[in-house]
């Protein structure tokens, strides 16, 4: 059973379609990479997926519990990274830790553990207890990241996750994804950073609303006859 | 200048792109001073009574049908003993209870002093001195009725600025202050701290624009609507309450403007100093609201206030604007009549102009 | 259950750590409740007045003595024109000005009457309403006294003397009237602005998706933001109802279990209206303006500046939509009677009733969906 399944997904404004018709399986413990220009509608898809903003029409399900009737049950399962990363910012790393731990029903010993292992595992001993406002940008991505999963949900979303750090630090960031995905974690994630696009197990590629391209890097490559992800996607958008 | 210009045309897009707000920021100054102009009253009727007559005859009977037919008050319980007093008063719905002694009618016709008690529930004082001068008039009538006596003397009252003693024409100056001051300093108190919290304030910062442009951008759309705001409250004023203005309405008009600039730079100083919208807001409802009802000589005469009180609300804007607004609309005051008011409020406004410039340069 | 306490926690150290928010949500109403408790008053004191005598004879003096040697009135002078006397009025240097006509005491021992002229500044009709009264009695105190000297006339009979009692407020003191007041709008007032905001300001900085992406429930979610600014708003009631009881010596005659039981009952429906509006709102702005129109209505509605016996009839019938005039009413009546629970019962089902329905509607009115 394919892990996330959608089927003529489509999501209207009035009279703006910003999600036409998308299509798409993603398997157990992939990589998926949801690929578009900024506005082609990426994140109002994966809204959707995470049961944040409602369908028009079309089915989609989620750890094989429907969008429309399993609400509850899908956000059991699945984990989410914000392209604001919203942590608390009046919060410090440990406390955020523990909000989410608990409201994912961890016990307090589990987030007591769990949490240790992430300080140690992001070398944050120095900041733990300090506020989220005050660390800078990369390890906040990395946190937001390890939030997102810190309940071992079945799959993580991720919405432009790397914006606005150097790529050495990007590096890093998909070092974790890398982690989790070795754990079984399904991971999905949008960029519109082409480069990102090799990391991916398969990747789509939205334009205007539509997927116009869903493959492995390789094959996309090589049907596009392009030498990089970003030739790939100036020839789809080109047209 | 043209910088200048195009951001306050930006800033004007802005507002009125947000129809919810907009909407929300005419509404309410003309819903408030229909709701409360029509509301709020101090005239008092339809008291709630009740009675224990210890002398039960025709003149008592008649004393009592005077007063329930006088449409003040309404006679709701009759008591047999004293020890029932407090349970109704507890209740709540008892207000008064006329009390007459076993001899009141024998006295009366003896000429001697009839006593009766009025019982009243003082724990609204004003409610309570208001019910004992309506019984005791009640009294008096009663009493010229039934002795024809003459009063020694002819006592012409004559009421001036208000001749039907309509309580709305001393809440109406009061309730413009108020919707004027508050609406005008939440409007301008979250537009800096609006900008420092998405980070387009830096954006702002490295543009051409000096700090004095700026600030004075961001208020300038706020002039112009609370300059509607108010001409609208005012032909509400007049048109709808029957509010006179026996001056100068340009004098109006002007003594508004000056107000409502005081009112948009205490929303500027506010958001200088704060760091997030929500404080911002916080400020000007916590510190302005109170205050300017309160001490603005709105409901409460300042002149029964300890002189500690009297002296701080020299330093609210509203009580001079109100005294302003008694002063033209009322009284019929000109310019010179009411100069040191004004001069007291224009200063007021630039200083808290010239402070929030300055903090405003600091906390960059 | 225990999601519940994860996100008080939260909320807590939140605001606590909003260093700015702690002064404007805890010091400055308390602060405002004393020197405010002050304000409140509607004594008519320091009621100045000009005279203009034109007759000058014993009987206008004696009046004019009267009246100047009274605890309400101050005697400005007495003034040679009319004039100078309306100048008076209109510079706001005197309430009142008594003008006594020339033949006065010679119209009086004519048998006819004398002729006296008040002029009154009416802008403030209560105010004067009660200059009247008190000028009337003194005028009728004049009269008695006339009588039965100087004018060895008989006149009959002394008429109706009422005697007043005070039940409650023995001293007519009006701040224990205020006070609760006050303090109750106070802790409204910040109660239902701060948690309309809330849910508003996460949508602004956008933690509410990472909130809503949870299996968190409304029910949990609502309580979570409710339960800490009914914290706050219950201290703050707390440290209001001391600085009434030992500042201004307002005294708590009922039981202090009565006032909670409807101090919270009455939160739930407060607090709840200020998360709903912050559900519906897009901005923090939006959710400001829209909470102060509320609150506004609340306040000047609640009876606590005018009466609510003498609002005309419509406006009666909405006081009684409005929460906080029940609790008001009732932390008076408990306060100033030591009026007991069952006396208030009635109030307290409509609270409850409001509450259920305010509470549930928040919860409802959250989606964590949007449209």
């Amino acid at each position: 059973m394919k892990i996330i399944q959608v089927k003529n997904l489509v999501k209207k404004f009035g009279s703006f379609t910003a999600v036409d018709n998308i299509d798409f399986e993603v398997s157990q413990g992939e990589i998926f990479g949801f690929l578009g220009a900024n506005g082609a509608g990426k994140t109002t898809a994966i809204k959707m997926l995470c049961g944040l903003l409602s369908p028009t029409s079309g089915e989609a399900k989620i750890a094989g519990y429907d969008i429309y009737k399993q609400q509850e049950e899908i956000k059991h399962s699945i984990g989410y990274m914000s392209q604001k990363f919203s942590l608390y910012e009046d919060l410090t790393i440990v406390e955020n830790l523990k909000l989410y731990g608990g409201i994912y029903k961890l016990s307090n010993k589990e987030i007591k553990d769990k949490t240790a292992k992430l300080v140690d595992r992001l070398q944050l001993q120095n900041v733990k207890n300090k506020l989220v406002k005050t660390i800078p940008l990369g390890w906040k991505q990395k946190l937001a990241f390890s939030t997102a999963i810190f309940h071992d949900p079945k799959i993580v979303f991720l919405d432009e996750p790397t914006g606005g750090v150097d790529p050495i630090t990007r590096r890093q960031f998909w070092n974790l994804i890398y982690e989790a995905a070795d754990k079984g974690i399904t991971v999905f994630v949008t960029t519109h950073y082409m480069d990102e696009a090799e990391y991916c197990d398969r990747v789509s590629i939205m334009v205007d609303g539509r997927i116009d391209a869903l493959d492995t890097p390789k094959m996309l490559k090589k049907n596009f006859n392009a030498e990089s992800m970003d030739d790939v996607f100036l020839k789809l958008a080109r047209g | 200048m043209n910088e200048f210009i195009a951001f306050v045309k930006k800033e004007f897009l802005h507002i009125i792109r947000d129809k919810r707000s907009l909407l929300i920021l005419f509404a309410i100054p003309i819903i408030q001073l229909l709701l409360f102009g029509f509301a709020l009253r101090n005239e008092v009727k339809d008291i709630p009574i009740g009675i224990l007559n210890h002398s039960q005859d025709e003149t008592t009977t008649r004393l009592l049908h005077k007063i329930e037919s006088s449409g003040y008050f309404r006679i709701i319980k009759v008591f047999s003993n004293e020890t029932e007093f407090d349970d109704e008063f507890k209740k709540g719905k008892l207000k008064e209870v006329i009390v007459f002694d076993k001899d009141f009618s024998k006295n009366l016709r003896l000429n001697k002093e009839a006593k009766v008690q009025l019982v009243i529930d003082s724990s609204d004082p004003n409610y309570a001195r208001q019910v004992k001068n309506y019984t005791e008039s009640i009294f008096n009538n009663f009493l010229e009725e039934y002795y024809i006596q003459e009063p020694l003397f002819d006592v012409s009252l004559r009421l001036f600025y208000n001749p039907e003693l309509k309580s709305v024409f001393m809440f109406i100056p009061g309730l413009t202050a108020m919707i004027l001051m508050l609406l005008s300093a939440f409007m301008t108190s979250i537009s800096i701290t609006r900008e420092k919290e998405l980070g387009t304030m830096e954006i702002l910062l490295v543009s051409p624009l000096s700090p004095i442009q700026i600030i004075l951008g961001k208020v300038v759309p706020y002039i112009v609507l609370s300059f509607i705001n108010a001409i609208v409250i005012m032909l509400f004023s007049i048109f709808v309450f029957g509010m006179p203005v026996s001056g100068s309405f340009v004098l109006l008009i002007f003594a508004s403007s000056i107000f409502i600039a005081s009112a948009l730079s205490l929303g500027l100083l506010f958001s200088s100093i704060a760091e997030t919208q929500q404080v911002a807001m916080l400020m000007s409802l916590v510190m302005l609201m109170l205050p300017t009802i309160l001490l603005s000589d709105f409901v409460f005469p300042i002149k029964s206030m300890p002189l500690i009180l009297q002296w701080l609300s020299d330093i609210v804007p509203a009580k001079w604007f109100v005294l302003i607004l008694k002063g033209i609309m009322l009284k019929g005051l000109g310019f010179f009549d009411l100069i040191k008011e004004l001069a007291i409020l224009s200063s007021m406004t630039i200083f808290l102009l010239i402070v929030s410039l300055k903090k405003f340069k600091i906390r960059l | 259950m225990r999601t519940i306490l994860f996100l008080i926690q939260k909320e807590f150290k939140q605001i606590i750590r909003n260093r700015a928010l702690i002064p404007i949500i805890f010091f400055m109403p308390l602060f405002q409740i004393i020197v405010l408790g002050n304000a409140a008053t509607y004594d008519i004191k320091d009621i100045h007045f000009t005279v203009l005598d034109n007759d000058n004879s014993s009987i206008s003096n004696e009046i004019v003595y009267k009246l100047s040697h009274n605890k309400y009135f101050t005697y400005n002078s007495n003034v040679l024109t009319k004039e100078e006397a309306i100048s008076d009025l209109e510079k706001d240097n005197a309430d009142f000005i008594f003008v006594i006509d020339k033949d006065f005491e010679k119209d009086i021992k004519k048998g006819f009457q004398g002729k006296i002229q008040i002029i009154i500044d009416a802008v403030d009709g209560a105010a004067s309403g009660i200059i009247i009264s008190y000028i009337n009695e003194i005028l009728k105190d004049v009269q008695f006294s006339i009588n039965e000297e100087q004018l060895e006339m008989k006149r009959d009979g002394v008429g109706i003397n009422s005697i007043e009692r005070n039940w409650y407020n023995e001293y007519l003191n009006y701040k224990w009237f205020m006070v609760p007041g006050i303090l109750v709008f106070l802790v409204t007032m910040i109660g239902v602005f701060v948690n309309s905001m809330n849910i508003a300001r996460e949508k602004e900085i956008g933690t509410i998706d990472q909130l809503n992406v949870t299996p968190i429930t409304k029910t949990h979610f609502i309580a979570g933001k409710l339960i800490p600014m009914m914290i706050i708003a219950l201290l703050e009631l707390t440290f209001g109802l001391i600085i009434s009881k030992y500042i201004f010596g307002v005294p708590i005659v009922g039981s202090l279990g009565v006032i909670y039981l409807f101090a919270v009952v009455y939160l739930v429906i407060m607090l709840s209206i200020g998360l709903i509006i912050s559900s519906r709102s897009d901005t923090q702005q939006q959710a400001m303006f829209v909470a102060y129109f509320l609150i506004m209505i609340f306040l000047f509605l609640s009876g606590l500046f005018t009466p609510i016996a003498s609002m005309p009839n419509w406006a009666q019938l909405l006081t009684k939509l409005i929460p906080i005039s029940y609790f008001i009413e009732v932390l008076r009546n408990t306060m100033l009677k030591g009026s007991t629970f069952f006396d208030q019962i009635h109030s307290f089902l409509i609270l409850l009733i409001y509450a259920f329905l305010t509470f549930f509607y928040a919860i409802w009115n959250y989606k964590k969906m949007s449209d």
